[in-house]
């Protein structure tokens, strides 16, 4: 995506992460589907359900955790990406919305700020890696608790 | 007295994938109105018999039937059968509980859904008076959107023979060998 349009983008980095993800969320999805019995999807066709409506109503709701939290652990584990932004959206030293340019990422930033000379670059990238953690403890905590309280209802 | 004839089945064989031959040239009749209990040892193809009339077999396209099975002079068996709606006319009950991943409402409500019933005031007297014949609703009337996996094994189970009551009320139901799991009591 970087070469044809000619310049670093948030794009690029968006969709090389998202590429990254795949094969993450696939397999967790796949064991996911695996793990709902055969009985169960048996129960709905034996109810006269069309096979469309066995797969949405029935077997995304019972793989439906598994699934998301196959999607957090993925979200998580490419929040931590450095070398393929690297080639895509690049860095930017300013705060930017701007998806068509550079943009900044916290895992370039740190690379960068820790490879600096100056003493308050190293302070400011063991910040970075913080917020980085923070974040994904964030993202699981939510996660969690999203799973929990849809049980509860 | 006898009542009408609700089914027959002619010169049933059945096999599994790999020509396996499970059922042997069964011949029954069923009275309408009446309860009918198959015994046998395990594994000598009672459910096996029952899973042929809603045709669940058909759901792994290696299994073959060969010979009817009349349900109201209809041959369940017939090749163009459209088998959603056969399966909507003739409930199953599995062995083991199977209730939906959703709440006790959602699983009694499924069936109903499926039928295109979705005013709430019905799907409600409906799911109520089900629940009622499945003798479950003094247990879980107050936690009706609760999910269905909060209950013991013998509530799940009548749970999941309340599911295809209130859909099937005037057809043909029958169970797999479920009531095992059940405390027994006699309706009034």
């Amino acid at each position: 995506m970087v070469r044809p349009v000619g310049h670093f983008s948030g794009w690029a980095g968006a969709a090389a992460l998202s590429i990254i993800m795949i094969p993450v969320v696939l397999r967790t999805t796949e064991d996911m589907l695996s793990l709902v019995p055969w009985t169960l999807r048996e129960a709905a066709f034996a109810l006269g359900s069309p096979y469309y409506k066995v797969i949405i109503q029935v077997v995304y709701r019972g793989a439906a955790t598994g699934i998301f939290t196959g999607i957090l652990l993925s979200i998580a584990r490419v929040a931590g990406e450095t070398a393929p932004l690297l080639f895509t959206a690049f860095n930017n030293s300013f705060f930017s919305y701007n998806m068509n340019g550079p943009m900044p990422s916290l895992t370039v930033s740190v690379f960068q700020y820790a490879m600096g000379p100056y003493d308050d670059w190293h302070a400011q990238a063991w910040a970075a890696s913080l917020v980085i953690t923070l974040f994904i403890l964030f993202i699981t905590i939510t996660g969690r608790l999203l799973i929990k309280w849809r049980y509860k209802q | 007295m006898t009542n009408k004839v609700e089914l027959e089945i002619k010169g049933l064989n059945f096999y599994y994938s790999g020509d396996i031959h499970a059922l042997k040239n069964i011949n029954l009749t069923i009275h309408n109105k009446s309860v009918t209990a198959l015994i046998g040892p395990s594994g000598c193809g009672k459910t096996t018999l029952l899973r042929c009339f809603n045709r669940m077999h058909d759901l792994y396209p290696k299994h073959r039937y060969e010979g009817e099975i009349l349900f109201r002079d209809n041959n369940l068996l017939a090749n163009g059968n459209d088998l959603i709606k056969l399966r909507s006319r003739i409930g199953m009950v599995f062995q083991r509980p199977t209730p939906f991943p959703m709440s006790i409402f959602d699983n009694v409500a499924y069936g109903l859904r499926l039928k295109g019933i979705k005013k709430k005031s019905d799907l409600a007297e409906r799911v109520e008076k089900a629940l009622k014949h499945a003798a479950l609703w003094d247990e879980v009337k107050n936690k009706l959107t609760a999910s269905a996996y909060d209950l013991s094994g013998g509530q799940q189970q009548r749970l999941v023979i309340a599911v295809p009551l209130p859909s099937n009320r005037k057809s043909f139901f029958l169970m797999s060998p479920p009531l095992l799991s059940i405390r027994y009591r006699r309706r009034k």
